[in-house]
């Protein structure tokens, strides 16, 4: 049963060995022959720390998966990466990224984008983006862990703006880095290592660089209309 | 006094965090915001220093008198406490 395959995540790639085929399988989109920049393998013994995060039980074999994406999680602040929960989603030529904590209401709201901009918009990733921070800017890359839904496209975006999302009458507000970091700071995977973590906050001091909203909507046209418009600086016509 | 294992501060911009790596990252899943004052302790805190001379360190360097630099300090050092960041 045991594999033995790579997989290429960010630019990055990963020589994994995993005990079930399913890993390799949950990410077939991303296999690749390339040469590889980190070796990862699990344990039965992280596989049962992994099941007791949660109330479910879930198989092993999906364990094996979530443990596999926590060990790329804390390797990728050493490449200039991290991982944060939200929905990216591109726009023509241009990556937008809503955060909020689970259930207010990410991906109806990007389900809107679609709606109303058909084949122009696509998810990079439903629920755990990656966030390579390069010379070029900020890019948002895909991966194949994507939440309940399950929604991502191997695709990436330069990011142009994180939109905070929450439930209220549709208003936008373009607000200042640092009074975001509360919101941004509990959507990102914080690594263990120390030292990981200590990289993880300097990358995440260059998210300044970029326009972060405050958005409040409910689920309705102008809800999209209210992001779209903000976030785009267009003005939507149909 | 001291900080547990596994906390770390960084400066972000203007504001000071706090989060939780390692182990206590298992029990802590948290993260703090210290101003500028806090941040000051948790480094005196990190330095080894006991609330007394924390509170000296303050009355020669700001204008305040000992009381009132011993009871700011006591009310940040409790906060630590209560969120189980530092031990006594």
């Amino acid at each position: 049963m045991e594999n033995i395959f790579s997989i290429k995540i960010a630019d990055l790639v990963f020589k994994i060995k995993s005990k079930f085929d399913y890993v390799k399988e949950f990410c077939k989109d991303f296999l690749t022959d390339e040469p590889s920049d980190f070796f990862i393998e699990t344990t039965l013994e992280e596989l049962e720390q992994e099941q007791g995060l949660y109330s479910v039980k879930y198989p092993l074999k999906y364990l094996e998966t979530t443990c596999v994406y926590r060990h790329i999680a804390q390797l990728l602040p050493l490449k200039n990466r991290v991982v944060m929960h939200g929905v990216a989603l591109k726009y023509l030529d241009s990556g937008f990224l809503f955060i909020a904590p689970s259930g207010v209401g990410k991906t109806t709201h990007a389900k809107l984008w679609q709606e109303y901009l058909g084949e122009k918009v696509e998810i990079i990733n439903g629920d755990k983006p990656i966030l390579e921070f390069s010379d070029n800017g900020i890019i948002l890359h895909s991966n194949p862990w994507c939440g309940k839904e399950g929604i991502y496209k191997k695709t990436t975006a330069k990011l142009k703006g994180i939109c905070i999302v929450s439930r209220g009458e549709n208003n936008i507000c373009q607000v200042d880095f640092s009074d975001s970091l509360n919101s941004i700071l509990v959507q990102i995977f914080m690594p263990t290592k120390e030292d990981v973590a200590d990289k993880t906050l300097l990358l995440l001091e260059k998210l300044s660089s970029v326009k972060i909203y405050k958005l409040k909507c409910n689920i309705s046209k102008n809800a999209f209309l209210t992001s779209y418009n903000a976030l785009t600086g267009d003005k939507y016509e149909n | 006094m001291k900080i547990k294992q596994g906390f770390i501060k960084r400066k972000i911009q203007d504001k000071y965090v706090v989060v939780a790596t390692g182990e206590a990252s298992k029990t802590y899943r948290n993260f703090i915001e210290l101003n500028q004052t806090a941040s000051v302790i948790w480094d005196e805190i990190k330095n080894g220093k006991t609330v007394d001379q924390i509170a000296e360190l303050f009355v020669k360097e700001y204008l305040v008198t000992l009381d009132k630099a011993t009871q700011d300090i006591n009310k940040i050092v409790s906060v630590l406490i209560k969120e189980g960041i530092i031990c006594e």
